[in-house]
């Protein structure tokens, strides 16, 4: 898998400065040798200014994936509010979030569209605010 | 949540640089006093998006570098010092530059401390970072172990949320099997939010050790009884997972639990269930958890007809009931018609399916149209019939303009050529041969070969078509297609005069495809008096002189265009020709020309047809005579031809003969079993030899350092189809076999005569040793049925050597109408009276005759 991202990534290395993510939505995100692995299909999908990469197992459906990254594009659209590549950009670790609680192991977590934001919205309330943070033991 | 983008949308605190400083000089500790005085030197580390805002405006990739790098020390720096308040944003940088390529790894411990903290903003940053940053190659990820242990226990589920989150991704088989037992636990509680992230996580831990799958067979029990999509979702997905790496589990699934029913009654809600806006993906119902029972379906219907009979009508019902307009619905088809194709489904759902791929094949959507085919090419050994229906849609696909669709077209296409279709198919392959991109040639050239000779109509066409492969994709063709083709023409013994004359064509129109030349030039040195005689019936013949042919052959010779083998194979023709053509000077010119080429493989061949044409002019025609039909051995593997095409040996001058008929040297030996006899000599079997250079040796070593002579040369009869008798006579009129004439008048005799069978010896005397008779028997047939399996076996006295060569066939027709020749060498030394004893065995008219006999009225001239 590892090896899949590296020739992409230099692909990628003047879309990484025009859109300030290193464009890959990655389903796995594992990156050990995984001995047991099947051939890995790596698609680049446009999506408006964003490209997709996704690694596919053999038994997996194409054309479901394409519906993945869909919805994956609708929740950040939901959670930033019309959500536009600058938005993506300055605040990357939230799309990370977003894709964590949609996604884990290359799999789909939470098929519901609701279910996503709620769960991002409970727990960005939970991040301290200042005074907060400051009086919390840090170990 | 709205969010604006930009700065603000982050946690508070990343806002507070310097004002913070000024907190800190209020205490009074000495510790923190000097901790102040030290922040006071240094700057608060800059917040992430003044970051991101600052690398942005960087115009080049060095000022870009240059600023990360500053960041960088200003980070390890950071780092240095235990800063446990910035330690968050530092990390957050530093996954930012992470992200952009930048080696980031000292940032792997600093994760570390952000997860064991107790802020739920460094834990989720120290998270993430340990996603990104590690992986099970660093030592590092170990120690993770036990914060996440920790946080799998912790009161806030978001907490547990994001260690299950983690182990789920990244956690290596050690991580796995400590903590398998609190996912385990997770697994069953009432939470649905952990239930589910419980789930995935076990699927994970399953994947990277597969003994701990029996841990999490109890709590999957109820897991489908659930109302929550995401659950099931991920139910469904950690049943999968059991079933497809243990049989015994797919088993247990199958038989205990009855998962089928369950996930058919799951399956008909979601489509019968009205419109759920939470799960509504445009008008359909949840299509990934659809799938995904398909899917699981699919390994629990394969090789078991109770489960596949349950599922039977779902599947039709979702095949035809999903709305096609959009890429969803496809989607959820797709897998309807994978999973029909896997289980055993009755045959009306597979036609069915097929009939999907079928439409899904005229769709606009390029992805929609791969997915097809891709699957039909699947599909295509098992139901045939049904994928040929969609035949002329799939041809279609040929004109496509993108290349994979194109490629997997072509695939298709060839696995459904049949003899039915052949010539509609053909003519639509050539069609793309010429139009597609060059990576199509190679494979396609060798496809229409294979289809060519699996399913010609007629030997006319299939040299048609191989000359329309050679003349447009002549370049592309594989190397071994050379040989084959050869052999093909060969064996094709009516068409050699069409043949020849069509290659000839080719020739002067395009010297530049080397394949196509190098089988023209071996055609022409063959069948070149076909070609100079204007004999052929299939089309108008042409008129050329011999002096044309020559011409070509030499341009062939000297042109840049040709490579060395090309060459080699345009000198050996031209040598062949010597013997067919009567413009011996010319050739012998040429010859001797290339006998000081500088190409070593040339020089070698002139320099040895020099000789021929020198010392061993007696030898000439009988090494260059025609080839024989060849063996087929392996349609696709490298053929015997490989060695019998003298072309490829650069040792061997003249062309090898096939290899020997091994029958006759057995049946010698039984038949010396059989007489019994002390005074019979074994027949010493040498029939085709395989290098006729050595084999003179062989000879000579056998008869005493003899040279053979051209006329009594012994006849490398080949085995011939019986369809084709008057061949043989061709080819036995070329050489001067029964040169009665020469053998000063021995007249003939009859060895034998019963039953209808009548064989008649001939003799020659070998010059210039008298010791030797050649005696040359023909066998004749005059009932009405032909004998078949015929062998003749010779034995003779032990003062004798008798050497007896392979026949020219072991089939005599009945009715006379040609005989089955057979040459015995016998070495007479001590001029005694010739006796042999004969052994002939047949079948005629279905039964096996075999007879014995004497022959002892040798006239007195062949031994004396």
């Amino acid at each position: 898998m590892v090896s899949l991202w590296k020739p992409l990534a230099e692909l990628s290395s003047l879309l990484c400065f025009y859109s300030g993510l290193r464009p890959r939505v990655a389903p796995v995100r594992e990156n050990s040798t995984d001995q047991t692995a099947q051939r890995r299909e790596g698609r680049v999908h446009l999506y408006a200014s964003l490209y997709f990469c996704a690694g596919l197992e053999e038994q997996d459906n194409e054309l479901l994936a394409l519906e993945v990254l869909h919805r994956y594009v609708e929740l950040l659209d939901k959670y930033f509010g019309n959500v536009c590549e600058l938005d993506i950009i300055f605040n990357f670790e939230k799309a990370y979030f977003i894709l964590d609680e949609f996604l884990m192991g290359g799999e789909i977590l939470e098929t519901s569209k609701v279910a996503v934001g709620v769960v991002m919205e409970e727990a960005d309330t939970l991040q301290e605010t200042m005074e907060e943070y400051m009086s919390k033991p840090a170990y | 949540m709205r969010l604006n983008s930009g700065a603000t949308a982050s946690p508070r605190f990343f806002h507070k640089p310097l004002g913070y400083v000024s907190v800190t000089l209020r205490l009074r500790d000495d510790s923190s006093h000097f901790l102040a005085s030290l922040r006071l030197r240094m700057p608060a580390p800059i917040r992430l998006r003044e970051l991101i805002r600052t690398i942005r405006t960087a115009r080049t990739q060095a000022e870009e570098r240059e600023m990360i790098q500053k960041e960088c020390a200003a980070i390890r720096s950071s780092f240095r010092e235990e800063d446990n308040t910035y330690r968050c944003r530092n990390v957050a940088k530093l996954l930012y530059m992470h992200m952009l390529g930048y080696p980031a790894h000292f940032g792997q411990l600093e994760c570390l401390k952000l997860i064991a903290s107790q802020k739920f903003t460094d834990k989720r940053i120290g998270y993430l970072g340990a996603m990104l940053l590690l992986d099970e190659r660093q030592d590092v990820h170990l120690l993770m172990t036990n914060c996440i242990k920790n946080d799998l226990n912790h009161s806030t589920q978001y907490v547990q949320g994001l260690a299950l989150c983690t182990l789920g991704c990244m956690g290596s088989s050690e991580m796995c099997r400590d903590l398998a037992g609190e996912v385990e636990k997770l697994l069953k509680t009432s939470n649905s939010y952990l239930r589910k992230k419980a789930a995935l996580c076990a699927v994970h831990v399953i994947r990277k050790v597969p003994e701990l799958m029996e841990m999490f067979l109890p709590a999957t029990k109820n897991l489908l009884s659930e109302k929550n999509h995401g659950v099931l979702h991920t139910s469904v997905v950690l049943l999968t997972e059991m079933c497809e790496r243990s049989p015994d589990m797919l088993a247990h699934f199958r038989k205990n639990e009855k998962l089928v029913p369950q996930l058919v009654r799951i399956l008909k809600n979601l489509i019968m269930s009205g419109y759920s806006p939470e799960h509504d993906v445009s008008g359909i119902s949840d299509p990934f958890l659809q799938v995904r029972i398909l899917r699981l379906l699919r390994i629990l219907g394969k090789s078991d007809d109770d489960s596949s009979e349950a599922m039977n009508d779902i599947l039709a019902q979702v095949a035809t009931n999903t709305e096609t307009s959009k890429n969803v619905g496809n989607a959820i088809l797709y897998e309807t018609v994978l999973t029909i194709m896997d289980i055993k489904s009755e045959s009306g759902l597979r036609v069915l399916a097929i009939n999907i791929l079928g439409r899904f094949l005229l769709n606009n959507d390029k992805n929609i149209r791969y997915v097809a085919l891709t699957s039909l090419l699947k599909t295509v050994q098992t139901d045939h019939n049904a994928v040929q229906r969609h035949r002329s849609t799939i041809v279609d696909c040929l004109k496509d303009l993108d290349v994979s669709i194109k490629r997997r077209a072509m695939e298709l296409s060839f696995a459904l050529v049949n003899g039915n279709n052949i010539r509609g198919m053909m003519k639509e392959l050539l069609y793309f041969l010429d139009s597609c991109d060059p990576e199509f040639k190679a494979d396609c050239a060798s496809g229409v070969f294979l289809a060519a000779e699996k399913y010609a109509p007629s030997k006319r066409w299939h040299i048609d078509t191989i000359m329309r492969v050679l003349t447009t994709a002549g370049s592309y063709v594989r190397d071994d297609s050379v040989p084959n083709l050869i052999q093909l023409i060969t064996n094709s013994v009516e068409m050699h005069a069409y043949t020849v004359q069509r290659l000839y064509k080719a020739l002067l129109d395009d010297i530049s495809q080397q394949p196509l030349v190098q089988v023209a030039s071996w055609c022409i040195g063959e069948y070149g008096d076909l070609l100079v005689s204007g004999q052929c019936e299939e089309e108008e013949p042409i008129q050329v002189t011999e002096d044309e042919v020559l011409d070509v052959l030499e341009g062939l010779l000297v042109s840049n265009l040709s490579t060395p083998v090309t060459r080699g194979y345009a000198l050996t023709a031209i040598m062949k020709l010597s013997t067919r053509f009567s413009s011996v000077n010319r050739i012998k010119k040429v010859v001797s020309i290339y006998g000081s080429s500088i190409d070593v493989e040339l020089q070698q061949r002139a320099v040895e047809y020099n000789a021929l044409f020198k010392k061993y002019d007696h030898m000439r025609p009988a090494l260059l005579e025609r080839m024989p039909i060849m063996e087929k051995t392996a349609t696709n593997g490298p053929t015997e031809i490989v060695q019998t095409n003298g072309e490829t040996e650069p040792s061997a001058v003249e062309p090898k003969h096939p290899p020997p008929v091994t029958q006759p040297t057995n049946q010698a030996n039984d038949l010396l079993d059989l007489l019994g006899g002390n005074d019979v000599v074994p027949v010493i079997q040498t029939t085709m030899p395989t290098k006729p250079a050595s084999a003179g040796g062989e000879l000579l070593d056998l008869l005493g350092d003899l040279s053979l002579s051209g006329g009594s040369a012994p006849a490398p009869a080949p085995s011939v189809p019986t369809s084709q008798p008057s061949f043989l006579l061709d080819g036995l009129s070329s050489q001067p076999l029964f040169n009665d004439i020469a053998a000063a008048g021995i007249p003939p005799m009859t060895a034998y005569n019963k039953n209808g069978l009548k064989i008649d010896f001939t003799f020659e005397r070998a010059n210039p040793n008298p010791n030797i008779a050649v005696i040359t028997i023909h066998a004749s047939n005059s009932t009405e049925a032909e004998m078949t399996d015929f062998v003749f076996q010779a034995a003779v006295p032990k003062t004798f050597q008798l050497q007896l060569l392979s026949p020219s066939s072991n089939v005599v027709p009945a009715l006379n109408q040609g005989t089955v020749t057979q040459v015995i060498r016998v070495l007479n030394p001590q001029k005694q009276q010739l006796r042999m004893r004969i052994k002939l065995t047949y079948t005629h008219k279905g039964s096996p005759v075999q007879d014995l006999a004497e022959v002892n009225n040798f006239p007195p001239q062949s031994w004396q």
